[in-house]
């Protein structure tokens, strides 16, 4: 095989002469892989292309604004009685209007934005805690451990809910109360003891989907390469599930994270409104909801403000989960 | 049960069978030409199946090989037309006996697949529904293709299941799937497969979910079927093992292209381009001296959304040469059932000749005829 | 405590002289009934519309539908409630809003009962079937030559029937739950209005009372949910 023969061959085929000409191995010829992007971009290169998503993203930070800022820029109070202004339909001074005791509606709205949103992120952190810590206990030890521990969790997930926020709600006042008063004068104190024992039934009963779920990841995950090999270098099982399991299972935590915020914010309404929850005279959007019921007729603005804030904050929470749980789905990347 | 089974009557089904051209021994049964598929994805389209042509010959077992990735399965899922949602055959013919499938109306295209098209699948763990009798999914299938029902059915059901080797095929029948083993599961789907008496099989890896000892018994049967039933078979494999025992003709795939074909002979003791080299030089073997190590090809399958420029092989090829990184090299052809897709064949002098793919044969109908 | 092992759930404090017992025979059966007609409306309507969005799955009907759901699963019952009441009954004068006098005024109750759960069942619907369209067997059936809605009407629905069947626990929940706040905006003689008249009245033995009995009530749903599932799935042996 000469270099003249090959050379003839080439040009016999159309060729540059050179063509046969041998190549060094270079295994990343031709193969310049761009570099991949940082998979947080990709990530909210997913959520942005979710256009409903970034509007309902938007609306709810409005909407946070305008309760934990908006108090500040409105001179008034949610008590506060404007005697001679009663019944108030929108107007320059009371741009939501005024209720039958002549109280601002705007920050009484604002008041009850703050109460809902309040309750989801206190509700949402003290189950991030209690799940996250039951969830990796049931799932790391497994076994007997977690044969009982999920028993547990089954038992809690059949009671109905709202019903058992009820009953720990009665039961738990007394106590609540007492305690209620030696403390200073605060946020908790003027929602009431009321929204604390709510709070507290919450963190006792909406712990179960993320504990399930925390342990359902952990199982699954213990058992592979990377939490072997570090428990195989003398790792303890605390670490190992702190600072590997549990930010690997991260995405599925965000995203129950949002539904259970909005199921605490919807419960939280709905006890409000059949009067379990805030005491007078502080608002949530639920007493205010059932406030406005007897006079719809006259004024339905009372009723259709805090109706919309409710809607725009489970609407914009409900689109935001699904669009997370997208984004951090490895399979959209 | 009411729905659908009854949905294409007995006339529609024959009209169409019945157009079938019959296809003498020897002669290609499925003929491929330029076949290409897209992906759509969300950041622009790219092909996966560059231009790929073939045949499949009556009564022959025609080996595909390469490693995962490079579009053995989505090759074999065109044909079928059983491509996920996101890909889509943009080019080709796929002349089956005078009809051409990839134009076929998707009515007339399930009356191909399970008939007289089968196909059977990697993972047998998973490809029954787990909440229907072995029986009924069997029925469903011969009821669909062959105007039988009842006893009738049955009947044939059982005697397919006896003919896969499966024990007590009658109480079979009424198992569901998650009371069956992997191999067990396996020789049900071949049954199912080839109860409609199809002339071609395509089965996608049916032993790599397997044991090993399984794995020698699934490949007897699928071969022994063969012989009995004279269909063609093809065989989608990366054992290259598996291929030398099983068949007759080869195709190796890299990239999403065709880089070598021929009889098994021509593969193993003639072999020409450096990717079939590779494979080769990591199967073991019993002959080979023993302080041999096993070689495996360096790098990995490429991108197919970043091909490289020229020949796909060419990163990886010990042999690279200056043409093959800026063009892609044409088939040549090596005599006989011989080609090979690689420069070095120009280069070495083993041929210069450019292998003439023949046309498809005869009039290909656009359109299946109604009754 | 032990009177309440034997069954007896006490006395009211407020409407003295009745047990809680005789209150809820008394009440329970119209909430039975507005709750029973709202279960079945919400299958009636959620499932088909998560079979629809599934089978059209990436169309403009699917789009709508998967839209409304969202739309509705956002809706706390109470506010649904209120606002079909407003627009209907005092706006449009077109349907009765209070009482159970005529078939008429079923329908805003059942409504706004039925909203959140068939938003809820049709998303479930339609995420376990294109789940189970994307396993394997589905691939299988198609290259045996089974036809789309076979595959969807026999082989994808009994598999997604699981999913669908669990959510039907928590669902009668939601909605008798929903109920306490249906029946007091429009004015129903049910065991929920009346709950809440004891909320407001602090009659604590009633709100027990009725409390445990409507979480034995899901319990027991919960129990039937789990044979159904054998009846499904042969998978599941219930004497194992």
């Amino acid at each position: 095989m000469t270099q003249a023969g090959q050379a003839a061959r080439a040009q016999a085929l159309g060729l540059d002469a050179h063509a046969f000409d041998p190549e060094p191995f270079d295994l990343n010829a031709a193969q310049e892989l761009p570099q991949e992007e940082p998979i947080w971009k990709r990530r909210l290169a997913v959520y942005t292309s979710n256009k409903v998503a970034l509007v309902a993203t938007v609306l709810l930070l409005a909407v946070v604004l305008f309760g934990f800022v908006g108090p500040l820029f409105v001179d008034a109070s949610y008590d506060q009685v404007f005697r001679g202004e009663e019944k108030l339909a929108p107007c320059a001074a009371h741009v939501f209007g005024t209720d039958e005791m002549g109280r601002d509606l705007l920050v009484r709205c604002m008041y009850g934005v703050r109460i809902s949103m309040s309750v989801g992120l206190i509700t949402a952190v003290a189950v991030l805690v209690v799940g996250c810590l039951y969830g990796s206990i049931a799932g790391w030890c497994g076994g007997k451990v977690d044969l009982v521990l999920m028993r547990i969790v089954e038992i809690i997930d059949s009671l109905p809910a709202q019903l058992v926020v009820l009953i720990m709600a009665i039961s738990l006042k007394a106590p609540i109360d007492s305690l209620f008063e030696g403390m200073p004068d605060g946020f908790f104190k003027q929602a009431g003891s009321g929204m604390f024992c709510i709070l507290v039934a919450f963190a006792l009963l909406y712990w179960t989907g993320l504990a399930r779920i925390v342990r359902g990841s952990i199982f699954q995950l213990k058992n592979e390469g990377y939490a072997m090999a570090a428990q195989s270098m003398g790792a303890k099982g605390p670490l190992i599930v702190w600072s590997h399991l549990l930010p690997n299972s991260s995405p599925l935590i965000i995203v129950e994270m949002t539904q259970l915020v909005r199921d605490a914010i919807f419960s939280e309404a709905f006890l409000s409104f059949i009067g379990m929850g805030v005491s007078v005279p502080m608002a949530s959007l639920g007493t205010l909801i059932n406030s406005a019921r007897d006079n719809m007729m006259l004024y339905p603005y009372e009723m259709i403000e805090p109706a919309v804030l409710i809607f725009l904050i489970t609407w914009s929470l409900f689109v935001i989960g699904d669009a997370l749980e997208d984004a951090l789905d490895p399979r959209m990347l | 049960m009411a729905f659908g089974s009854k949905q294409t009557t007995a006339e529609v089904d024959t009209a169409l069978v019945r157009s079938l051209q019959k296809v003498e021994a020897g002669q290609p049964l499925l003929q491929v030409r330029d076949l290409t598929v897209t992906v759509h994805a969300r950041k622009g389209d790219y092909d996966v199946i560059h231009g790929v042509g073939f045949d499949v010959r009556t009564g022959e077992i025609l080996g595909v090989v390469g490693e995962s990735g490079c579009g053995k399965s989505l090759t074999m899922s065109a044909v079928m037309r059983l491509l996920p949602s996101n890909l889509e055959t943009t080019g080709g013919t796929i002349a089956y006996r005078g009809v051409d499938l990839a134009r076929l109306p998707e009515r007339d295209m399930e009356v191909m697949r399970g008939g007289d098209l089968s196909m059977v699948f990697q993972d047998p763990m998973t490809a029954l529904d787990p909440l229907y009798t072995v029986g009924s999914q069997m029925l469903e299938t011969i009821e669909r293709h062959l105007d039988k029902h009842g006893q009738e059915a049955r009947e044939v059901a059982v005697d397919y299941l006896r003919r896969v080797g499966l024990s007590e095929p009658e109480k079979r029948m009424d198992q569901y799937p998650f009371e069956l083993s992997g191999g067990m599961r396996q020789r049900v789907i071949i049954a199912i497969a080839l109860c409609c008496n199809p002339s071609l099989l395509i089965c996608d890896e049916p032993t790599t979910a397997l044991d090993v000892t399984i794995q020698a018994k699934v490949l007897d049967l699928v071969r022994d079927l063969q012989r009995q039933m004279g269909n063609s078979v093809v065989f989608i494999s990366h054992n290259m093992g598996v291929i030398a025992t099983l068949c007759d003709r080869v195709i190796v795939m890299y990239g999403g292209r065709i880089v070598e074909r021929g009889t098994v002979d021509d593969i193993f003791y003639r072999t020409t381009h450096p990717y079939t080299t590779g494979l080769l030089a990591c199967m073991p073997t019993l002959e080979g001296p023993r302080e041999e190590p096993l070689v495996p090809i360096p790098g990995m399958v490429p991108d197919p959304r970043k091909m490289p420029l020229g020949c796909p092989f060419a990163p990886r090829c010990p042999h690279c040469m200056k043409v093959c990184r800026q063009q892609v090299p044409p088939e040549f052809d090596l005599g006989g059932d011989h080609a090979c897709t690689c420069w070095l064949c120009a280069a070495r002098g083993t041929s210069g000749k450019l292998l003439q793919t023949p046309a498809v044969a005869g009039p290909l109908q656009k359109e299946a005829p109604h009754a | 405590m032990s009177a309440l092992l034997h069954g007896d759930l006490g006395t009211s404090i407020v409407s003295s002289g009745y047990s809680v017992n005789q209150i809820i025979a008394d009440k329970f059966p119209v909430s039975a009934q507005v709750g029973l007609i709202a279960i079945v409306f919400s299958c009636l309507v959620g499932i088909p519309l998560g079979i629809l969005a599934a089978y059209k799955r990436g169309t403009a009907a699917d789009r709508v539908v998967t839209t409304l759901s969202s739309l509705f699963s956002s809706l706390p019952g109470f506010l649904l409630a209120v606002v079909l009441l407003y627009a209907f009954g005092m706006w449009l004068h077109a349907l009765p809003t209070s009482g159970l006098k005529s078939w008429q005024s079923y329908i805003l109750p059942v409504a706004a009962l039925s909203a959140g759960p068939a938003s809820v069942l049709t998303r479930i619907t339609r995420a376990a079937l294109l789940d189970v369209l994307s396993q394997d067997f589905t691939r299988f059936l198609k290259a045996k030559g089974m036809g789309t809605r076979y595959i969807l009407f026999k082989h994808a629905l009994r598999n997604a029937a699981i999913p669908i069947v669990t959510t039907l626990g928590p669902l009668t929940a939601g909605i008798l739950v929903g109920n306490l706040v249906v029946e007091t905006v429009f004015s129903i003689p049910g065991l929920g209005s009346y709950m809440v008249r004891c909320v407001s009245q602090r009659d604590y033995p009633v709100i027990m009372g009725t409390t445990i009995f409507y979480t034995t009530f899901i319990v027991a749903i919960l129990l039937v949910v789990d044979i159904v599932y054998g009846l499904i799935d042969p998978r599941i042996k219930l004497d194992e």
